[in-house]
């Protein structure tokens, strides 16, 4: 049984995020790149298959980019058996559906059942990895998955919903799942084994051509909603007070089942 | 895992004979025991020759069982700990790379002070530490958040290193920043992750930049360029971010021109005097840094300090060494002549000081554990100092380290002393002293 | 041009509230584009007791299956691609929820259709339709113009209000689509939430208790709260070092990282080390009796007052009627 895990780098968000110049991306220049934390989540579960014996090797994928060195060695430090880096010659941002029609291609030539991924990242405002990627390579997908266990070429697997509630649904391999929540926190890469891995490994690589560009929808311009530094003060008898709370919880959506 | 005594102890070999002929003489029943050879390992040696076999983790196999240690771990006297217990859980068998004992040492170096075997837990925890990161053991949430927020941000709070140097526009004072200013300075002042991002210790680092300004030193410091130092992240057994660390900052100090160092905190002042040459010197950097305690800088010029203290403190002072300075690097005084140039000052010790100073259980990683080890412990380590000093009498809890205003604020009010005493820094006392007004 | 479509969240029997959220707006567009607003609902029965609660559309449809009964992702993404294919409707309402998720990005997968998820606005200007989506952990909005081809958005659930008192449509139509692929998921069973295994990491809504809730005694009041708001109750340090609440609903440095929709703290002074654990929620909202509590430096709104005034009035206000 071999997984791989997809996974990729995000812009830091604990980073102040500009805004570039011509309003169509954030500024890309000073930011920094993390693993996107829900692909930590899918690595960590995958791992902890494998060491249950459930799975026999652990991959992990990703396209080329930006601090992708790193992220491929943390996840060998962590006990990854292999990660192979996909070339694709095209410029950030990578619309999700490109990602996914890249990542099926690559993945003709790596040996794979099941296939990780996290259930979102801090960029995919043009549709979620899994579900795009299980369309691409025709597999059935579950997203929102929050434990996985593996039975004679099935997966089955627990998917949260709202309140808790789960679905234990049953897919027959090979499948893409969007990992929301491994099992248990992921593990620490310690850093003299990154350090060492970065001497001693290679990642391996694989090249896949440019796609036809997708259909999207056109950005016209991002913006930083208005955050203002300290709080607004919700003033007045109890009542107003209450009613202010309220239409607070309201506009922010978190108001259920009102009226 | 009780030891099984039955599998350990060769029971014919210690048994009497009925007789036995020891050169020539014939000896009778009990007498003749004392000649026998008697087993006297009775324990699964495993674990220890483990530990004993890591670089560092020697001088545990040197403890005899003496239990003076017991006595002066300040993590005992509010749970139970101490080098003897742990070489006892480990003769018995306990794997103590996946033990919570693993994680509740503060390397104080109190027990360091009275043992006659020189058993050194200021070394032997960071590389069992090491020894269990480095095999994969799980390490506790809260610890593994900072490593991986250091790493990552050179700050254990996870803070944009954009954000290093915020603190200054506050500050009243013009600060040299070196990346921006690139002239050659008298003093690079280290600032440290908590000065320059905790609220608390951003009123120290102000109150220091003023005192500094005041007494005419030209400074300057490394503002985003800086980084944690890493020495706590080395007792706490990561290795290989300190050494990262350790690099980073080398370089970055090689970039710029000063005359010496001043440290705002004790963990830095131990890493850059001791940790840093080692390092430098296994691995073909320069170091060759004067290095200084603000405490040991400013009271070096007290002949110039002592006449701007004008405004008299009339609080009842007591002053908490940190384990850093005072038992690991023998600085008992420059704090308490710093204290006592103050006007008006009334200074109390506690009943644990100086040498026997009690620890404020931020050492050794500890700063990051505080969940974890207050899951193994009556109160915290913090929490019991704060009971020490309100116990005599005092007003104002002097500390010098950037890890304890926090830590001890905190503990005031766990412990129900809020508006008995507070919690300063010593450049806060300074600057109060200089300049007026309440620091805070 | 064809028409708004929106997906019916139907499961175990019930319509979520986001659908009829959807509803609402695709409504108001609807009027404004000279659209109609048509509803689909996925099933393996006719669901005799939704058909009449689908709310203000002009038309609804079953699209009827035997294997799409119980919660089936892949499948309807698959049986909806068919159907909408058909039709290619202006857009696909859906929600950025877990039932949309596997549906939303799948459609658009299948379709080759574009998509925008994390949805918290759409509007229309001169004729051209404008969705913002809240990406960068909500710290960035992105707004995009939809483009003159089908499209499929899913809304964070809460952006739109819901209209009152839902109408239903004269009749639901059905479909059955033909040659389906067999089925390569199924669903084996339901796992209720316990009660035991609350994590503050994953809930969207939490009530937040620091030491101005006083005593043990008045958590219940914290707790009704949540309840009522369908949240969580977290903690500050010293009420689980009281133990009043276990460690596992500890906010804070050295505790748990949240991120909810909602944190609402009670009492909370907004101590760094507390802070480091909860600034990047997407609401902060604060209770405290001090106005000069660091926690109103991170905090959106703020209420100067008594949590044992305010707490008890809120409760009452968000009881359903009549108790
Ligand atoms: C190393 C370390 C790690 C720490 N880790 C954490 C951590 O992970 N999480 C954490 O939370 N803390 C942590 N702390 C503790 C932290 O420093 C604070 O002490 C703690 O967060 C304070 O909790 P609090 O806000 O509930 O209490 P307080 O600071 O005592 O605040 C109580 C607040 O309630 C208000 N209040 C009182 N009565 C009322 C009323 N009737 N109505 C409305 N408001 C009222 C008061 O004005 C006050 O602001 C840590 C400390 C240290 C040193
Ligand atoms: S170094 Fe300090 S905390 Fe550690 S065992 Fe010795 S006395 Fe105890
Ligand atoms: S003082 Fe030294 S020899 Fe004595 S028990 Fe402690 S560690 Fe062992």
């Amino acid at each position: 049984m071999n997984l791989v895990v997809v996974v990729r780098e995000v812009p830091d968000i604990q980073e102040e995020l500009e805004v570039a110049a011509d309003g169509k991306d954030i500024d890309r220049t000073f930011i920094s790149f993390v693993m996107n934390e829900f692909d930590e989540q899918a690595l960590e579960e995958a791992l902890v298959l494998k060491e249950e014996g459930q799975a026999d090797s652990v991959l992990v994928a990703a396209l080329d980019g930006e601090g992708v060195d790193d992220i491929l060695y943390t996840a060998l430090a962590k006990g990854a058996d292999e990660a192979v880096k996909v070339i694709h010659g095209l410029e950030p941002p990578i619309p999700t559906r490109v990602r996914a029609a890249l990542l099926a291609a690559a993945l003709k030539s790596i040996p794979h059942d099941l296939i990780f991924t996290g259930v979102q990242s801090a960029e995919d405002w043009d549709g979620q990895l899994a579900p795009l990627l299980g369309a691409a390579l025709d597999y059935p997908w579950v997203e929102v998955v929050t434990a996985v266990r593996l039975e004679d070429g099935l997966a089955v697997v627990e998917k949260e919903f709202k309140g808790g509630l789960r679905a234990e649904l049953e897919v027959r391999l090979p499948a893409v799942l969007g990992i929301q929540a491994a099992t248990k926190p992921p593990r620490y890469a310690p850093v003299s084994r990154i350090r060492q891995l970065m001497r001693t490994a290679t990642l391996k690589t694989v090249e896949v051509n440019e796609m036809s560009p997708a259909p999207a929808a056109k950005i016209r311009r991002l913006s930083r909603p208005v955050a203002s530094r300290s709080a607004e003060f919700i003033e007045g008898s109890l009542d107003e007070v209450v009613e202010g709370l309220l239409s607070v919880f309201r506009n922010a959506g978190v108001l259920r089942g009102e009226g | 895992m009780p030891t099984d005594w039955s599998k350990k102890v060769e029971k014919e070999r210690v048994l009497e004979k009925e007789v036995a002929v020891v050169e020539g003489v014939e000896l009778r029943g009990m007498w003749n025991r004392m000649f026998e050879q008697r087993v006297i390992w009775d324990y699964e040696t495993g674990i220890l020759d483990q530990i004993t076999s890591l670089p560092g983790g020697e001088s545990l196999g040197y403890c005899y069982q003496c239990g003076k240690c017991v006595g002066v771990c300040p993590v005992d006297i509010v749970g139970n700990y101490g080098p003897r217990k742990i070489y006892r859980k480990a003769q018995l068998g306990t794997d103590l790379f996946s033990d919570p004992d693993l994680w509740l040492c503060t390397t104080c170096m109190n027990c360091l002070r009275v043992c006659p075997k020189e058993v050194n837990m200021v070394e032997i925890m960071p590389a069992m530490r090491a020894f269990a990161i480095n095999s994969g053991r799980p390490v506790p949430p809260e610890l593994q958040k900072a490593f991986e927020n250091i790493a990552r941000y050179g700050n254990p709070m996870g803070e944009s290193p954009r954000r290093r140097a915020d603190w200054v526009k506050t500050a009243g004072v013009p600060v040299t920043v070196l990346p921006q200013s690139r002239r050659p300075v008298d003093v690079l002042l280290y600032v440290g992750s908590y000065p320059s991002y905790h609220p608390r210790g951003q009123d120290a680092a102000r109150a220091m930049v003023r005192v500094l300004d005041r007494l005419g030193v030209d400074f300057g410091i490394l503002g985003p360029e800086e980084k944690e130092d890493g020495d706590s992240v080395r007792m706490a057994g990561e290795r290989g971010l300190f050494e990262m660390l350790a690099e980073d900052n080398i370089r970055t100090f090689a970039r710029y021109q000063f005359e010496r160092i001043v440290v705002f905190g004790p963990h830095e002042y131990n890493a850059f005097v001791r940790a840093y040459p080692r390092f430098a010197a296994e691995n073909g950097f320069d170091w060759s840094y004067q290095v200084l305690h603000y405490t040991q800088f400013l009271a070096s010029m007290l002949d110039r300090l002592q006449p701007l203290l004008v405004r008299p403190l009339e609080y009842t002072v007591t002053f908490h060494d940190p384990c850093y300075l005072g038992r690991h690097h023998n600085e008992y005084e420059a704090p308490r002549r710093l204290l006592r140039a103050i006007p008006g000052l009334k200074m109390v010790e506690m009943f644990r000081c100086r040498e026997n100073g009690y620890c404020c259980g931020g050492g050794g990683g500890g700063m990051w554990l505080d969940s974890f080890t207050s899951g193994y412990t009556r109160r915290r380590l913090s929490e019991q100092r704060v009971l020490e000093a309100i116990e005599v009498g005092a007003e104002v809890l002097a500390v010098c380290c950037p890890y304890e205003v926090s830590r001890f604020e905190d503990a005031v009010k766990s412990t129900g002393n809020d508006g008995r005493l507070v919690v300063r820094d010593i450049i806060e006392l300074i600057a109060e002293s200089m300049f007026g007004g309440d620091t805070k | 041009m064809g028409n708004l479509v929106v997906l019916a969240e139907y499961l175990r029997g019930a319509v979520a509230d986001v659908t009829f959220e959807l509803l609402g707006k695709a409504r108001e567009l609807g009027n404004l584009l000279g659209l109609s607003v048509e509803v689909v609902v996925v099933s393996d029965r006719q669901p005799d007791d939704v058909t009449g609660r689908l709310g203000p559309a002009d038309r609804a449809w079953l699209i009827l299956h035997p294997d799409l009964g119980e919660f089936q992702p892949e499948g309807m993404a698959r049986a909806l691609a068919a159907f909408l294919g058909e039709r290619r409707p202006r857009l696909v309402l859906t929600s950025t929820t877990a039932f949309g998720m596997d549906v939303a990005a799948g459609i658009g997968g299948l379709l080759g259709w574009p998509v925008v998820a994390y949805c918290s606005a759409l509007q229309v200007a001169d004729r051209t339709i404008i969705a913002t989506s809240q990406v960068y952990g909500g710290k960035v909005l992105v707004e995009v113009e939809i483009p003159d081809e089908p499209t499929v958005i899913a809304a964070l659930p809460g952006s739109f209000p819901a209209p009152v008192g839902p109408s239903a449509p004269a009749a639901v139509e059905i479909w059955e689509p033909a040659g389906l692929q067999p089925a390569r998921l199924r669903l084996r069973r339901w796992v209720e939430p316990e009660a035991a295994d609350v994590d503050i990491t994953r809930a969207e809504i939490l009530v937040v208790a620091g030491r101005g809730i006083k005593s043990a005694d008045n958590l219940p009041l914290i707790e009704e709260l949540a309840r009522a708001l369908g949240g969580v109750v977290a903690a500050s340090r010293p009420v689980v070092d009281a133990g009043w609440l276990p460690r596992n609903r500890q906010v804070g440095k050295s505790g748990l990282t949240v991120r909810p929709r909602l944190y609402l703290g009670l009492g909370v002074s907004g101590a760094p080390e507390h802070l480091e654990g909860m600034k990047d929620s997407q609401l902060i909202v604060a209770i405290n009796t001090d106005r000069k509590a660091p926690i109103f430096d991170v905090a959106h709104y703020g209420v100067v007052g008594d949590i044992f005034e305010v707490v008890p009035a809120l409760i009452e206000r968000l009881r359903p009627e009549g108790h």
